[in-house]
């Protein structure tokens, strides 16, 4: 179905930045900078309506989708039939016979996306407002975040995979810009640069296996998700792709892509740069490095879920790369004492949950998570930032402790962000993270599962230590800050408010012990059911759920009685000044480690060659025309005058004598 | 008496003696580039006197050579002109007998 609206959807947050970064240009000279009020206004409003157009398409898509399902069900049909609005709007480029549209479509894992991003947006450029309002470049920072939606929302929106490469980058971008925000601190820029670079890696690997697809599909299928879906859906087609040359162009493609993925959500290999990108202010950690960039990676999965599934392969490495990161960042987080590197290790954890979701099969089950997460972690890292704020900038949670009494709404809504993310029952986390836990018992073996129940009970032990040491504990916070310990303003509470009602609430989008309670699984189920449909098989057992319940109920109340155990006693005070222990920082940085082995070390000798020998031998070449040039002009001198008028004479003279020399021998031999 | 072609490249020869005589013995640059410019359309004389004595179309070439040789000309008495200026501004001379650096 056609839709002349979508373009209005990144358009609006694309307004707010052209706005806002006007404002910030033309004041950038003034003394005071730009109306807070007029910059404010105009940074929520357009994320706002963004967000309320996004929930009308919804629902006029839901409306839509019960239609035909109604229609399907009187004519006898079992048919889960994609409701798709399309608006193509221009040809982008088309070299030789590759003819690549520039357009945009919208179904249903799109509208989820864009519900939560929209929304989640909204309320983080709000309390942005609060969170940056003694900031000079305040207007500057709302432009970079709107510039940062409106590139999202191209990423989820675009109707093939080079219109969301074209939002991959511009996300890519904007954190960039965001990161370095403050780019007063040399180390800032660094990390900010970090960032780019290892994206610039995994960009790469989309790039490539973009390359690869296109090399399976052929000119003749267009290269939108919905050809492509279309493509893969065809029985005769998923059989030429089975074996031969193609079964190994499709597993590069494929994990090429994947790599892309890796980069972007910051999985291993390529995750490093995840815990160095807190150096940007605290709203941008929670909107893009939590909430919706960095799961960008599961997204892609989930609408390329028709490729991946066809290569079996690739799915394996997914599900394994998903569970060793999943474990080796919660291991990570539970070793940090800065609060937002805890919070950004737990991110990467939850990432590698949504990937061994996606790895064994169950995409709806991992875009879950992702929809959940978003809600938790969002608040979990406002939530700090609020303590941050009101610390005075103090992010060391061995200088913290007493906070509930002090920050009575902070810590509500950071209480209801633990509850979730620990899985205790009826929070957000309960029910993605059991639901991923059942569908790796199911598909994915029980290594895997052990592997991810273990993290479940690290997750739980971590957070339960960020909770005791920020909140529980006895006060460390320094006297002389500890005066002005205040609550924040309106404009950062109500997104805590919002977003904590959130993280306990969005569960129940798919509550997968009640009956009848799958809303979101429905939604989803005609854009990766058939994917999921043709992994899964007929369903022949029914796994044992009471005892996976219990066995995820045990790891999250295990998890945090053996936090309590080991930190409500103190012995956290032994490590309170002074680095982190050896094994600690070894584990920490093991993947900056393999990357120096990898990448830098290789580059910083090439680069010592080039500047040691090849550059010598290069400027002695460039030397020596320069002395050839001195010692012909030197020989050349000797005959020069330093007459003018002498030289012009003589200049004529010979030319006379060339015209004579002429004469006279052709006479002669006439 | 008619004007053949014999006349007018005497006229040319003539010309050309006079510019050159003007280059060669005038030290100030000024007349320098005067000889010059005479010289080159002494030249372009000669050329469109030969030009009458060829038939048909290829009588066109020696007309358009001329065309050619003024846009250099224009070109280097602007630049020629320039320059002679600005040696002017810097040496406060134009005796061409002073410039004799360009070997050192």
């Amino acid at each position: 179905m056609h839709s002349p609206l979508l373009w209005l959807l990144p358009v609006l947050p694309l307004l707010g930045f052209l706005v806002n970064g006007i404002l910030s240009l033309s004041t950038a000279r003034t003394s005071h900078g730009p109306s807070r009020g007029l910059s404010g206004f105009v940074a929520v409003l357009f994320p706002a309506l963004s967000f309320g157009l996004s929930l009308w398409l919804f629902q006029r898509l839901s409306h839509d989708a019960a239609s035909i399902h109604e229609t399907n069900v009187n004519l006898g049909l079992h048919l889960s039939e994609v409701v798709r609005y399309v608006q193509p709007l221009w040809s982008w480029f088309s070299v030789g016979d590759a003819n690549v549209g520039f357009g945009f479509a919208y179904d249903a894992l799109t509208g989820i996306m864009l519900l939560f991003i929209t929304g989640i947006g909204t309320l983080i450029h709000l309390y942005s407002l609060g969170y940056m309002a003694h900031d000079r470049g305040h207007a500057r920072f709302l432009a970079y975040l709107s510039l940062f939606l409106a590139n999202m929302i191209v990423l989820v929106l675009g109707d093939g995979p080079l219109v969301t490469f074209l939002g991959w980058e511009g996300v890519g971008l904007c954190s960039y810009l965001l990161i370095g925000f403050w780019h007063e601190d040399l180390a800032n820029g660094a990390a900010a640069r970090k960032a780019f670079l290892v994206n610039r890696v995994g960009d790469l690997g989309f790039l490539l296996g973009l390359f690869f697809l296109w090399q399976i599909l052929g000119p003749t299928v267009p290269f939108t998700y919905q050809g492509i879906s279309e493509w893969f859906r065809d029985p005769a087609h998923l059989a030429m792709v089975g074996q031969g040359s193609v079964a190994a162009l499709l597993t590069a493609s494929t994990l090429l892509l994947f790599l892309g993925c890796t980069g972007k959500s910051a999985q291993i290999p390529l995750l490093t740069w995840l815990p160095d990108a807190m150096a940007g202010p605290t709203p941008v950690s929670a909107l893009i490095h939590a909430a919706t960039m960095v799961t960008s990676g599961v997204f892609l999965l989930g609408r390329m879920s028709d490729v991946f599934v066809a290569a079996p392969f690739t799915m394996h490495v997914i599900a394994v790369i998903g569970a060793a990161t999943a474990l080796w960042a919660a291991v990570t987080g539970f070793v940090q004492t800065d609060i937002k590197k805890v919070l950004a290790y737990s991110t990467v954890s939850q990432l590698g949950y949504m990937f061994l979701a996606v790895g064994v099969g169950a995409f709806d089950a991992g875009l879950f998570h992702v929809f959940t997460h978003a809600f938790f972690k969002a608040v979990l890292f406002l939530g700090a930032g609020s303590v941050i704020h009101a610390l005075g900038g103090e992010q060391d949670m061995r200088r913290m402790g007493g906070l509930a009494r002090k920050l009575p709404l902070t810590f509500a809504a950071m209480f209801a962000g633990w509850y979730a993310i620990t899985g205790l029952p009826g929070g957000a986390g309960f029910w993605s993270k059991d639901l991923i836990l059942e569908k790796t018992w199911m598909h994915g073996g029980w290594a895997l599962y052990v592997v991810a129940i273990f993290t479940a009970v690290l997750t739980a032990v971590y957070m339960t230590r960020l909770m005791i040491l920020v909140f529980w504990s006895p006060s460390r916070v320094d006297p002389e800050v500890e005066h002005h310990v205040h609550e924040s303003p309106w404009s950062m509470a109500l997104p805590l408010v919002i977003l904590g009602l959130g993280s306990l609430g969005a569960g129940f989008a798919w509550a997968s012990l009640v009956p009848g309670v799958d809303w979101f699984a429905r939604t989803l189920a005609p854009v990766v059911g058939p994917a999921q449909d043709l992994l899964a098989g007929p369903e022949a057992h029914h796994p044992p759920v009471a005892l996976l319940l219990a066995l995820g109920l045990m790891a999250a109340f295990g998890g945090i009685v053996l936090s309590f155990v080991l930190f409500r006693s103190g012995s956290y005070r032994e490590t309170e000044s002074g680095e982190l222990p050896f094994l600690s920082r070894f584990w920490t940085l093991l993947f900056d480690h393999l990357h120096a082995v990898v990448a830098v070390w290789p580059v910083l000798v090439v680069s010592w060659i080039l500047d040691k020998v090849l550059n010598p031998l290069l400027f002695g070449l460039v030397r020596l025309v320069g002395y050839l040039v001195e010692v012909f002009g030197w020989l050349f001198r000797a005959l020069q005058f330093s007459r003018l008028r002498l030289n012009m004479g003589l200049s004529a003279s010979g030319a006379l004598l060339v015209l004579l020399g002429y004469i006279l021998v052709k006479e002669l031999l006439k | 008496m008619e004007i053949s072609i014999v006349h007018l490249q005497l006229l040319a020869a003539v010309l050309f003696a006079l510019g050159l005589a003007a280059a060669l013995g005038r030290r100030n640059l000024f007349f320098v580039l005067m000889g010059v410019e005479l010289m080159l359309n002494a030249a372009n004389l000669s050329f469109l006197a030969w030009s009458r004595t060829f038939p048909g179309r290829s009588a066109l070439d020696g007309q358009v050579a001329p065309l050619f040789v003024i846009a250099v000309a224009a070109a280097e008495a602007c630049v020629g002109l320039a320059m002679l200026m600005s040696v002017f501004r810097n040496r406060e001379s134009l005796d061409t007998d002073d410039f004799s650096r360009m070997k050192e």
